[in-house]
């Protein structure tokens, strides 16, 4: 286990980037999910999937 | 009817050159001012000052046009001119193309005047000179056709002048590398033919893009009113 | 081909169309990330030379080609903004930019978290990083010109001329930082992903790749939505104004 967290002395490095990556996904998609919910109360939620 | 809006804008530009002068002098001190500050920032050391000589000439060519890119059409647009020129037929194209000549004279000409100046500053041998001014001939010419893009694109922004620099340093990054490139291989005893010709495609590329990519733009610009 | 993008320019039609891609792109995506990340940080084989370090690659190069890949498609949607007026070029590009940019800015960061500890430095102006940060400025101009107008149209049909430029110069520049680094190549000699791939290797970046794509995708198609939405309510607040 501890082995796997080290990643042979580049644990930080490795680690370090795959956070930065997903935080920058699941950041977008947080946005995004945000954005489309502030409209969907704006508009009431058949209008927002309804309308053109 | 093209050629004659074109000798009409040309006309127009040179009857207008004496007045704006003062801008491109401007730009012409502003070039001699940063290319003196970098031997204060670095050191006076001059084996140092000879090998940083050509990126600094050509760097500091590449900002002091910045400031007054902006300028190129907003003079006219403000004034109306814009609008008058582009209801005549082709009127835009002549245009553009006697205001880039225009601009080209009166920028490129101090410039290349002051540059012996700046070779004797930074100690390089005064017979590169002979590839320093032909190849800043060009490249200054490659910058004004990319100002002429990014000076139609920001016409009208907030903060144009950011926006043009923000536009406009990393178009002209292919400019910089082959143009210095050229003094460097000379001054290194190597041959600078390759490099002169990658230059001059850069050239011949921007000289058929950004006309089209001005006018487009100006007409955007002239749209909305 | 075009009759496709006419039919997708219908905004009722674009809608009823990505409503059903989204859903299937989203699990695709967290279904390729979990097989992913179990190939990228588990079942593949570390390095000859680089160790574990190598499982960086797995998300930087995708980041890379996604960044890449962004800007050619913000290209795209210009030219059909420029040339064919398509209504939605300029929403998809307003979405596109920004996450492309952020995949680009992910690209550089990742490959300083992977110069670091290989070649004992932050940055290194090898080709392909430069050409990257040359990239980075390029969305960022994209972006600061689009927003930089008072009016968002005038902004949209500026940037859209400025992407085509830019798409028109991305391979000069990109020849341009090449040639400069072969030209000032440095005494040693930087293995930049010259490393040989191997296959065991190729089944992580891939299904990451995969994995990252079909995130673009649905975040992109989630953009565009709440975008139109956006579009909607302005022109409609207008209309009741002018009424």
């Amino acid at each position: 286990m501890t082995s796997f967290i080290d990643m042979g002395g580049y644990g930080l490095y490795v680690w370090l980037s795959y956070a930065l990556s997903f935080a920058f996904v699941i950041g977008a998609a947080a946005h995004t999910w945000q954005r489309a919910r502030k409209h969907k109360k704006n508009k009431g939620l058949k209008e927002y999937t309804e309308q053109t | 009817m093209m050629i004659g809006n074109f000798t009409l804008c040309l006309q127009r530009e040179a009857l207008l050159g004496r007045g704006v002068i003062g801008d491109h002098l401007g730009q012409v001190a502003f070039f001699v001012m940063i290319a003196a500050l970098f031997p204060l920032a670095v050191g006076p050391s001059p084996d140092l000052l000879r090998q940083l000589g050509p990126s600094v000439i050509w760097i500091s060519a590449l900002l002091s046009a910045l400031p007054v890119f902006d300028r190129l059409f907003a003079e006219d647009d403000r004034q109306g001119w814009l609008e008058q020129v582009s209801l005549m037929q082709g009127g835009l194209t002549g245009y553009v193309g006697a205001r880039l000549i225009s601009w080209y004279l009166l920028s490129v000409l101090p410039l290349l005047g002051i540059t012996p100046v700046l070779v004797l500053l930074y100690d390089l041998p005064l017979s590169s000179l002979k590839v320093l001014l032909p190849s800043l001939a060009i490249g200054t010419a490659c910058l004004n056709l990319l100002g002429a893009i990014s000076a139609s694109l920001t016409l009208g922004a907030r903060r144009a002048t950011l926006l043009l620099a923000l536009l406009l340093l990393p178009l002209s990054l292919p400019v910089l590398i082959f143009g210095v490139a050229i003094t460097q291989s000379y001054l290194a005893g190597f041959s600078f033919a390759g490099q002169a010709k990658l230059l001059g495609a850069v050239f011949l590329f921007l000289l058929a893009v950004s006309p089209v990519a001005t006018i487009a733009a100006l007409r955007s610009v002239l749209e909305d009113k | 081909m075009t009759g496709l993008f006419d039919s997708l320019a219908n905004p009722t039609r674009f809608r009823t169309v990505s409503a059903v891609i989204r859903p299937f792109c989203f699990w695709a995506a967290a279904i390729f990330f979990i097989f992913g990340l179990y190939l990228a940080l588990l079942a593949s084989p570390p390095d000859y030379q680089q160790g574990d370090a190598v499982r960086i690659m797995y998300v930087h190069v995708p980041a890379a080609w996604l960044g890449l890949s962004s800007y050619l498609g913000l290209g795209l949607c210009a030219l059909f903004y420029v040339v064919w007026r398509h209504p939605l070029a300029n929403i998809a590009a307003r979405a596109i930019a920004p996450i492309g940019a952020g995949f680009t800015a992910l690209t550089l960061i990742t490959g300083s978290l992977w110069g670091y500890p290989i070649w004992g430095t932050w940055w290194v102006w090898d080709a392909r990083l430069t050409s990257m940060l040359v990239l980075l400025f390029f969305f960022i101009g994209y972006i600061a010109l689009e927003t930089g107008f008072e009016r968002p149209e005038r902004g949209a049909r500026m940037a859209s001329i400025l992407a085509l430029v830019g798409v028109l110069n991305l391979p000069i520049v990109k020849f341009s930082v090449d040639w400069w680094n072969t030209l000032h190549q440095p005494a040693s000699i930087l293995r930049s992903g010259g490393m040989a791939i191997d296959v065991s290797m190729l089944w992580p970046l891939f299904t990451m790749f995969a994995g990252f794509q079909l995130f673009f995708i649905w975040v992109v198609l989630h953009r565009m939505h709440w975008m139109l939405s956006e579009r909607r309510r302005v022109a409609g607040k207008a209309r009741a104004k002018a009424m």
